[in-house]
C-alpha cells in the first residue's frame, strides 16, 4: 500500500466522477489540510525568532535596533546569563517529571483496565483525568498557599498525620516540589493515552496469552508492552516535549527560585525578552534550544522509533 | 479456564478465588491511595470556594463547615466571567471538532502510506510545539493583528488548532499504526471504496484513540494562558484570564479565585463523562492479528 | 451490523455541529465589526470588580438615566475644552488594583463629560506585564492608556512613552489653577517624571502606597511590647513573640525574587542606613556599601531568626495571608495597602487586632520608607494620546480622587489634601491616615534606571539565597553589586 493507484471503473455522472476522485487521491485529501496549516504556524515564528536572534534587539537601545550582530546575541547569553544552567535545570526537570508521569500513569492505566466493576472504573477514569483541567496559574497560586510551611494545609497534615518533618516545599526542595507538582497536574495525560491504548489491545491476544496460563507481568512484557508500543513512544516523546518547555506552572510557583534553582529554559527566555526587553537575547536561547529539541527528537525518533517501534 | 489454570500452578499456595481477592484488593489499594493524592487538592480547591474567606487559609481547617455559595452567586453575577465562559465553552468545542477533522486523516495517511520525506515531516509537525509559548507569541501577536485576527473568535480558534495539531496527528498515527492493515483490506476486497474502508472499519477501531485526545485537545485548549492573554481584549476573551482576575495587586480572593478554578473544571467533567463509553471501547472484534 | 447506525448517528452529529460553526463564525464577525462602535454590552472583560454588583456602571454610556456619581459641574468649572475628542474611544490596559473598583463606578461621568467611551482591560499583574510589553514594543498600540511601574525608564529609553508635557502646555487641556498640581505628593510627581531621570513626565501618578510596619495588638498587651521605632526595638520585639508564641512566628516580610518583590522592601532598609543603590551611576553600585550590606544582614537574620520557615520563597500574598490568619505577630514592613485586607473582618481572622505604624529605621538613621507609585502613561504608537491624557486628568483630579476615597473605599490618595479630609479620616481611621501621611511625607521612592528589571532581577536572587541561608547577605550584596555594574556598564 504504497501510492494510491488509480480506481478503473468509469464513471459517467458528475458525483461519481467527483468520488471517484475523492478515493483516488484519498491520501492526497486527508493530509493536505494538517500541511496547510503546518506551513502557516511554523514558518513565521520559526523565521521570526532567527532575524531576532541575529540582529540587536535590546529594546532600551532603539538606535541600534535591526542592525546585523552576527552570533554575538548568541554570545552574549551563552556568557553571562544564566542560558547554560537553566538548560542542566531543565534536563534534570524534564527528566525527573517524565519518569514519574510515565511510571504512574502506567501503571493507573494497567490497574485501572483490570477493575472488574464498571461503576469503578468509570470513577476511577473520570478522578485520574481531572487534575488535569486545572490551568496551571490556579493551581500554583493555590498550590503555593496549599505549601506554605507556615499556614498550608500540605505541610500540616504531613506533620499531624505522618511520623514526617514536611520540608519548606518551595525554599529547600524547590526543584523537587515543582516536578511533584507537575507529576499531580499531568499524569492524567499519561493515564488517558495509555488507557486508551491497552483497550486498543485485541481481546484475542489477551486471552491467547491467558490461555498459556503466563504471568500477569509476563502477560506486559511479552503481549501488551509490544502492542502498545506506538502508542507508549508517542505520548512519552509528546509529553517530553511539552515538559522542555513548561512554563506558566513553575514560573508562578517559584518564579524560578531560590535564586535560580528552578529557572527553566522557558522562564529563562522569559525574563530575558519580557522583563530585560533584550528581544535578540531571547530569541537566540530559543533557537539554540530548538536545535537542540529538534536533534534529541530525531534521535529518538530514528533510533527509537524507526529502529524500536515501527519495526 | 479455572481449571487450565489451576493445572499451570499445581503448587500454588493460594487457591485461585484467594489469589484473585488478593490482588484485587491490592488494586483497589493502590487505586485509592492515588484517587486520595488526585482528590485531596481538588477537595481543597472546592471547599475554599465554599468557605467565607477567613476560614478558607485557617488552620487547623475546619474540615466540618457550614457551606456558603456566596462565590458562585457573585461569580454568575458577573456577566465578564459567564460570557468569558460560554465564549471558550464554544471556541474550544469548535476548535477540537475542527483538529480532529484535520489531524485525523492526516495521521491516517501517515500511518498507511509511504510519503516522501516521512521522517522529517514528523519531526516538522511535532516542531510545532516544541518552542516555549513565550518565544513566539510576539510574532503570533504581529501576525494576528496583520491579518486582523486580533480579538476574534476565528483567530482563537485558528490559534487552538495549532496547539493541538501535532497532538493528534502524532496520538493518532499511533494508534493506526496499531490497527491491522489487514483490516481494511477485507473491506476493500468486500467492495469498499477506500474511503469507506477508512470511515466504517478503521475509524470505529480507533475510538479510543479519537477520544483520548479529544479530551486532552479539550483541556490544554481550555487551560491555555499566554495566547489569549496575548491575542485577545474583550470580544474573543477566554475564561482562564476572567479567573485570573482574582488574583490582585494587593489581595488575591481566595474563595472566588476557587470557586472560579472549580467552575473552570466543570466542563472537563461533563466532557470526559460524556465520552467516557468511548474510551474503553477497542476493537472488540475478532481480528487477525499482524505478527 | 452496528456500523450502519453509527455511521448515521455520526452524520447528524457532525450536521449539527456544522451549524453551530457557522453560527459562531457569523458571530465572529459581528464581534469584529460592532468592536469600534459603543462598548458592546457584556463583552467587555474588564467589568470584574468582584466585591460589588457594581459592574453595570463601567461600560454603558447609552445610560444618562442613571444618576451620576460626581455632579458635572466639578468639571465644567475648569478652563480645559471637555468635549473636543467626542465620539472618540479610549482603551485602558489595567492591573487588577484596588484603583480599578474604586474609579469604575465613576468612570460614566467621564463619559457624559467628554463623550470619549471608555474600554477597560484589567489583567493581573504579571500577565499585564507580560501584554503590555507585547503591545508597547511591537508598536501595536492597542493601549491609550495603561498602568506603568519600575519598567519607566525602560519604556522612556526605547522611546515608547509619549512625554505629557506639550498636553499640559495646551490651554484647551489643562488648567493650572482647577487641577492644583502641587496637591500631588513630590514623591509621586517625582516618580512621574522617570523617577528623577527624565526631564518631561512620563504619566501621571494615579496611586501611592508607602511601606508601614503591621503589629498585633493582643500580642503587645500580652507582652507589654511598646512600638518599635528603630531596628533594634523591632528586632527584640520580633523574638518575644517568637519565642513566647508557639503558633505566631515573630515577624513575615517578603522573600521572593523579583524586581519588585524582597528588594522593594530591603531598599526601605538600604536607604536608612544612608546607603544608595548607586553611589554614582552608572559605575559604581551602592549594593555593597557599608550601609547596603548592614541592612542586609540585619534583614536576613530578622527572616531567619523570627521569621516564618521557608521565608525566602513567600510573596507578598503569603505575607499578607500568615498575618491574616493569625500566624505572624509583624509584618516587618510593606504595602500600607494591605491595611483594608488586614482589617476587613470578611478576610482576616485577626481584623480587630491589628494596628499599623511607621516602618522601623535604624538608630543612628533616617526614617525614609520606601513608597511607590503607580502611574498612567500612554505610548507613541496609540491612536488616542490626546484623549488618554484627559482622561488621566480627569481621574486624578481632586473631585474624582476625593469622591473614590470618601464615598468608594479607596486608600491609596496620591493627593495630600485628601489624607487631611475629615470624612476620609474618619472612614480609615486616624491612626491609619497619620501613619501613612507622616509616612508618605518622608518617604524617598526608588530610581528606577533603565536596567532596574535586569539588575534588579539578579540583586533578588542574590537577596533570595541569602535568606534561604546558602550565602551570607554580604556575600550577596557584593555579587549583586558587581552584577548591576557590568549590567548597565554594558
Amino acid at each position: 500500500m504504497s501510492t494510491p493507484t488509480q480506481t478503473t471503473s468509469q464513471g459517467p455522472s458528475g458525483l461519481a466522477r467527483l468520488r471517484e476522485l475523492w478515493n483516488a487521491y484519498l491520501p492526497y485529501w486527508f493530509i493536505t489540510p494538517m500541511v496547510l496549516v503546518m506551513l502557516l504556524i511554523t514558518i513565521f515564528p520559526g523565521a521570526y525568532d532567527l532575524y531576532l536572534s541575529l540582529v540587536k534587539y535590546q529594546l532600551t537601545d532603539p538606535t541600534t535596533i535591526g542592525q546585523f550582530n552576527g552570533l554575538a546575541n548568541y554570545e552574549r547569553v551563552f556568557t553571562s546569563g544564566g542560558a547554560i544552567n537553566s538548560f542542566v535545570i531543565t534536563i534534570t526537570f524534564v527528566a525527573g517529571a517524565l519518569a514519574l508521569e510515565t511510571g504512574i500513569g502506567f501503571v493507573l492505566a494497567a490497574l485501572v483496565t483490570g477493575v472488574k466493576s464498571d461503576r469503578m472504573k468509570t470513577f476511577y477514569r473520570i478522578a485520574f483525568i481531572i487534575p488535569m483541567a486545572v490551568a496551571p496559574v490556579s493551581l500554583a497560586t493555590i498550590g503555593r498557599i496549599m505549601l506554605n510551611t507556615e499556614i498550608g494545609i500540605i505541610p500540616f497534615l504531613i506533620q499531624q498525620f505522618t511520623p514526617f518533618v514536611a520540608p519548606n516545599f518551595l525554599s529547600d526542595v524547590p526543584l523537587l516540589t515543582v516536578i511533584l507538582v507537575d507529576t499531580w497536574n499531568w499524569t492524567p495525560f499519561m493515564f488517558i493515552i495509555f488507557y486508551a491504548g491497552m483497550s486498543s489491545v485485541p481481546k484475542t491476544l489477551l486471552e491467547a496469552s491467558k490461555v498459556d496460563g503466563a504471568p500477569l507481568w509476563r502477560r506486559y512484557v511479552h503481549v501488551i508492552i509490544p502492542y502498545m508500543k506506538p502508542v507508549l513512544f508517542v505520548a512519552i516523546l509528546i509529553r517530553l516535549i511539552d515538559l522542555f518547555r513548561t512554563f506558566g506552572l513553575v514560573f508562578s510557583l517559584t518564579s524560578g527560585g531560590p535564586g535560580t534553582a528552578t529557572e527553566l529554559v522557558s522562564i529563562n527566555i522569559f525574563q530575558t525578552g519580557f522583563t530585560f526587553v533584550d528581544l535578540g537575547g531571547a530569541a537566540a536561547i530559543a533557537i539554540v534550544y530548538l536545535v537542540g529539541i529538534v536533534a534529541l527528537c530525531n534521535i529518538l525518533i530514528i533510533k527509537v522509533g524507526f529502529e524500536g517501534v515501527w519495526d | 479456564m479455572a481449571a487450565v489454570d489451576d493445572a499451570q500452578q499445581p503448587d500454588s499456595r493460594l487457591s485461585k478465588t484467594n489469589r484473585e481477592r488478593l490482588v484485587s484488593a491490592g488494586r483497589h489499594a493502590a487505586l485509592l491511595v492515588w484517587s486520595f493524592v488526585v482528590l485531596f487538592p481538588l477537595y481543597w480547591i472546592v471547599s475554599m470556594s465554599l468557605k467565607p474567606p477567613t476560614a478558607a487559609i485557617s488552620l487547623p481547617p475546619d474540615w466540618i463547615f457550614l457551606p456558603t455559595v456566596y462565590n458562585y452567586i457573585q461569580l454568575l453575577q458577573q456577566s465578564s466571567f459567564v460570557y468569558a465562559f460560554f465564549n471558550s465553552v464554544f471556541m474550544v468545542s469548535a476548535s477540537v471538532i475542527l483538529v480532529l477533522l484535520i489531524g485525523v486523516p492526516a495521521a491516517y495517511v501517515l500511518s498507511r502510506y509511504d510519503i516522501p520525506k516521512q521522517r522529517d515531516v514528523l519531526v516538522w509537525i511535532l516542531s510545532s510545539r516544541m518552542l516555549p509559548p513565550v518565544a513566539v507569541i510576539i510574532p503570533f501577536f504581529v501576525i494576528f493583528r496583520a491579518l486582523n485576527l486580533y480579538d476574534t473568535r476565528i483567530g482563537m480558534i485558528f490559534m487552538y488548532i495549532t496547539i493541538n495539531i501535532s497532538l493528534v496527528v502524532w496520538v493518532m498515527k499511533a494508534f493506526f499504526d496499531g490497527i491491522p492493515e489487514t483490516l481494511e483490506e477485507a473491506a476493500r476486497v468486500d467492495g469498499a471504496t477506500r474511503f469507506q474502508a477508512f470511515r466504517k472499519v478503521i475509524l470505529p477501531a480507533a475510538k479510543p484513540g479519537i477520544f483520548s485526545v479529544a479530551i486532552i485537545s479539550f483541556i490544554f485548549a481550555w487551560i491555555e494562558l499566554l495566547f489569549s492573554l496575548v491575542l485577545t481584549n474583550n470580544n474573543a476573551v477566554t475564561v482562564t484570564m476572567q479567573v485570573y482576575q482574582f488574583i490582585g495587586v494587593r489581595q488575591i480572593e481566595w474563595g472566588m479565585l476557587a470557586a472560579a478554578t472549580t467552575a473552570t473544571i466543570i466542563p472537563v467533567v461533563i466532557f470526559v463523562i460524556a465520552v467516557n463509553r468511548y474510551l474503553a471501547a477497542g476493537l472488540s472484534f475478532g481480528v487477525v492479528i499482524k505478527e | 451490523m452496528t456500523s450502519k447506525r453509527n455511521g448515521r448517528r455520526r452524520r447528524n452529529f457532525l450536521k449539527a455541529t456544522g451549524v453551530g460553526l457557522l453560527g459562531g463564525l457569523a458571530g465572529c464577525t459581528r464581534g469584529g465589526d460592532s468592536s469600534s462602535g459603543d462598548g458592546s454590552g457584556d463583552g467587555t472583560s474588564g467589568d470584574s470588580g468582584g466585591d460589588s454588583g457594581s459592574d453595570s456602571g463601567g461600560e454603558s454610556s447609552d445610560g444618562g438615566s442613571d444618576e451620576l456619581a460626581i455632579p458635572l459641574s466639578e468639571y465644567q468649572s475648569a478652563d480645559i475644552d471637555w468635549r473636543q475628542f467626542e465620539g472618540s474611544e479610549i482603551n485602558i490596559g489595567a492591573v487588577q488594583h484596588a484603583w480599578v473598583d474604586a474609579i469604575k463606578p465613576a468612570v460614566p461621568v467621564f463619559e457624559e463629560l467628554t463623550g470619549i467611551d471608555v474600554v477597560w482591560n484589567v489583567l493581573p499583574e504579571q500577565e499585564f506585564r507580560t501584554k503590555r510589553l507585547t503591545d508597547v514594543s511591537t508598536g501595536a498600540g492597542e493601549w491609550d492608556v495603561f498602568f506603568l511601574d519600575q519598567v519607566v525608564n525602560q519604556f522612556r529609553e526605547s522611546g515608547w512613552l509619549q512625554a505629557l508635557d506639550p498636553y499640559f502646555e495646551d490651554d484647551s487641556m489643562y488648567d493650572e489653577e482647577w487641577y492644583d498640581l502641587d496637591d500631588l505628593f513630590e514623591a509621586t510627581r517625582w516618580q512621574a517624571h522617570g523617577g528623577g531621570y527624565s526631564d518631561t513626565w512620563t504619566g501621571i501618578p494615579i496611586t501611592v502606597e508607602v511601606q508601614t510596619q503591621f503589629y498585633r495588638t493582643d500580642l503587645y498587651d500580652e507582652y507589654d511590647l511598646e512600638v518599635a521605632e528603630t531596628l533594634e526595638e523591632f528586632q527584640s520585639n520580633a523574638q518575644t513573640i517568637h519565642e513566647n508564641e508557639s503558633d505566631v512566628v515573630g515577624t513575615v516580610g517578603r522573600g521572593q525574587q523579583g524586581y519588585g518583590m524582597n528588594i522593594y522592601i530591603l531598599n526601605t532598609f538600604i536607604r536608612q542606613y544612608g546607603a544608595e543603590l548607586w553611589d554614582s551611576y552608572p559605575d559604581n553600585s551602592g549594593l555593597d556599601s557599608e550601609g547596603a550590606i548592614s541592612a542586609a544582614e540585619w534583614y536576613v537574620n530578622l527572616l531567619q531568626d523570627y521569621g516564618p520557615e521557608g521565608a525566602s520563597s513567600q510573596v507578598w500574598s503569603d505575607v499578607l495571608s500568615t498575618m491574616q490568619s493569625g500566624n505572624a505577630g509583624h509584618i516587618v514592613s510593606d504595602a500600607n495597602l494591605f491595611w483594608p485586607g488586614l482589617t476587613d473582618p470578611e478576610s482576616s481572622d485577626v481584623a480587630d487586632r491589628i494596628a499599623v505604624a511607621k516602618a522601623p529605621a535604624p538608630a543612628d538613621g533616617q526614617f525614609s520608607p520606601n513608597a511607590f507609585a503607580w502611574q498612567i502613561a500612554t505610548s507613541q504608537n496609540a491612536d488616542n494620546s490626546e484623549e488618554a491624557f484627559l482622561f488621566m486628568l480627569w481621574a486624578s483630579s481632586e473631585p474624582t480622587n476625593t469622591w473614590m476615597h470618601v464615598e468608594n473605599g479607596a486608600g491609596f490618595s496620591v493627593r495630600q489634601s485628601t489624607w487631611e479630609n475629615e470624612e476620609y479620616r474618619s472612614r480609615v481611621g486616624d491612626n491609619f491616615a497619620d501613619v501613612t501621611l507622616e509616612s508618605l511625607q518622608a518617604a524617598a521612592p526608588d530610581p528606577f534606571d533603565s536596567q532596574y528589571p535586569e539588575w534588579g532581577q539578579t540583586y533578588s536572587e542574590e537577596l533570595q539565597t541569602a535568606i534561604g541561608g546558602d550565602q551570607t547577605a554580604e556575600e550577596a550584596m557584593t555579587r549583586a553589586a558587581s552584577a548591576a555594574e557590568d549590567i548597565v556598564g554594558e
